[in-house]
């Protein structure tokens, strides 16, 4: 049963999204238990976990790509999926509209193939957010320039690499001017030469005060970025802690183990 | 030759007939493939029927179906209302299987990508979804045109005057049947040609513009 009110500490200022007891279960199949986190405006939160521990699910349920089978997120405090101060679902087009706050990064970027990369860039502000086409543009042009590919503008996502097309998503998202961006493994599915100009674009965000939540295996990003690292396991919260403490010292033996897999990898 | 003209003739009703049932067709076809995908509940199971009902009849039934249906009904129609409708609603059941799969295999990675920047389910379909859709299956689509003309004869049945029924009505009275049908026969060539070529210039073009692969 949902709540009509968001848990606010009122000694904390509002988080941008508070996620309160969210389970997800597929069929019978336990994915996320549990779940209680907030993210503070302007923090670089980094999900990390084994491949499998939920965590694409995670930032999927935060924006009601999944529906979470119990428990509630909250933006900027109002509840996602629901009607205004009600307890009665969203329909699609509010939840799509609720959705335009939340800008999401894919593994696979997820570009749309037929159109270019200034109009993927501006299809949502224009079409969606229904603002004025030359401001959009001339934002997009900028926002495309940020992150290198002022030369690009024309081309058809088939025409780039997979960092680029990263880059074009991460514009994309920015476009929407949304409250937070959440990011789901930016960098896993790139030739290992094209990580960097990713992670880049992406640490500059962080460090202009975008708030973010990324979900990544690039350890040495997380400790140096992150304001604050989640470590899932088996779809629940293990630790949450600033990075130093949790890359020197981890609580548990589950992050230990870990953490150990990557030194043992060479990763870090 | 004197009867060229005549033939001629014969043709552009041919390509009239089919080129009205394939630009009917396309729409309708369309509509029953989002109908089936969303599993409207009778309206699936009607437009199920339909679709296999069709798909196993013969034109030339179905288009006297039509004719000497309706009327039964109350409609009275012309015979060249008639086929063009019969030939709309066979093109309409082979499209809509063209549809519905190019639907249901359209990558979820890009609806998703476009349900996170907030567009409603109505607009990721048109806006994304739908114009990759009729890029990479135009060459299907025309094909299927192509298998229109090739059975629009079916609507010499109830006396439309096509390319076939004229050429059959010359070789009947001229003597000269082997001529007479081997100039019909040079017209579908040239139409059928004429449809491939345009065809294979638009898969072309969209594969240029976008380098779909
Ligand atoms: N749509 C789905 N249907 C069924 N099971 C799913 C689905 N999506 C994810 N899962 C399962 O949920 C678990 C967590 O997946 P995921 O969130 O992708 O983990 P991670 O991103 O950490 O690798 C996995 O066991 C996966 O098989
Ligand atoms: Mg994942």
């Amino acid at each position: 049963m949902a709540k009509l009110e968001q848990p606010i500490d009122a000694a904390q200022p509002l988080p941008v999204i508070q996620v309160v007891g969210l389970s997800k279960c597929f069929g019978s199949h336990p994915v996320l238990t549990d779940i209680n986190l907030a993210i503070m405006p302007s923090e670089t939160v980094c999900l990390l976990g084994p491949s499998g521990s939920g965590k694409s699910t995670l930032l999927r349920c935060m924006n009601w790509l999944e529906r979470p089978s119990s428990g509630e997120v909250w933006l900027h405090g109002t509840q996602m999926g629901y009607q205004a101060g009600r307890k009665r679902l969203a329909s699609e087009a509010e939840l799509a509209k609720m959705r335009t706050r939340i800008g999401m990064v894919f593994q696979q970027f997820n570009l749309w193939s037929h159109l270019t990369v200034l109009q993927n860039v501006i299809e949502a502000p224009i079409h969606v957010q229904k603002r004025p086409k030359a401001e959009v543009v001339a934002e997009a042009e900028h926002l495309l320039a940020k992150v290198g590919l002022h030369n690009k503008l024309q081309a058809y996502p088939s025409q780039l690499s997979g960092g680029q097309k990263q880059r074009v998503a991460i514009a994309r998202a920015l476009a929407m001017k949304s409250d937070v961006i959440l990011l789901d493994e930016p960098t896993s599915s790139l030739d290992p030469e094209l990580v960097g100009e990713v992670l880049a674009v992406i640490q500059d965000l962080a460090q202009a005060g975008m708030t973010l939540v990324i979900a990544t295996h690039e350890m040495k990003f997380a400790e140096e970025v992150a304001s604050r690292v989640i470590f899932l396991d088996q779809g629940r919260i293990v630790e949450s802690s600033d990075p130093k403490t949790f890359f020197a010292q981890p609580e548990t033996a589950r992050a230990r183990q870990f953490l150990e897999r990557y030194i043992h990898v060479g990763a870090i | 030759m004197d009867n060229l003209p005549y033939f001629l003739g014969g043709a552009a009703i041919t390509v009239f007939v089919s080129l009205i049932a394939w630009v009917l067709g396309l729409p309708l076809s369309l509509i029953i493939a989002i109908a089936r995908i969303q599993r409207i509940p009778i309206v699936d199971l009607v437009f199920s029927l339909y679709v296999s009902f069709v798909r196993s009849l013969p034109s030339p039934l179905l288009v006297m179906l039509l004719y000497f249906g309706l009327p039964v009904v109350g409609l009275d129609l012309n015979p060249l209302v008639a086929g063009i409708i019969a030939m709309t609603i066979n093109t309409s059941a082979f499209n809509s299987e063209i549809w519905r799969s190019a639907i249901l295999n359209f990558p979820s990675d890009q609806l998703d990508a476009a349900r996170s920047v907030g567009m409603s389910p109505n607009q990721s379909f048109w806006r994304i979804a739908f114009p990759q859709i009729w890029q990479a299956n135009i060459s299907n689509f025309i094909n299927e045109a192509t298998f229109l003309v090739k059975s629009s004869p079916a609507v010499g049945i109830i006396g439309i005057d096509d390319l076939t029924r004229r050429a059959g009505k010359i070789a009947a009275s001229n003597y000269e049947p082997l001529p007479t049908i081997v100039l019909g026969m040079m017209l579908y060539v040239v139409v059928l040609f004429a449809v491939s070529l345009a065809s294979r210039q638009l898969e072309r073009y969209f594969h240029d513009r976008y380098q779909l692969v």
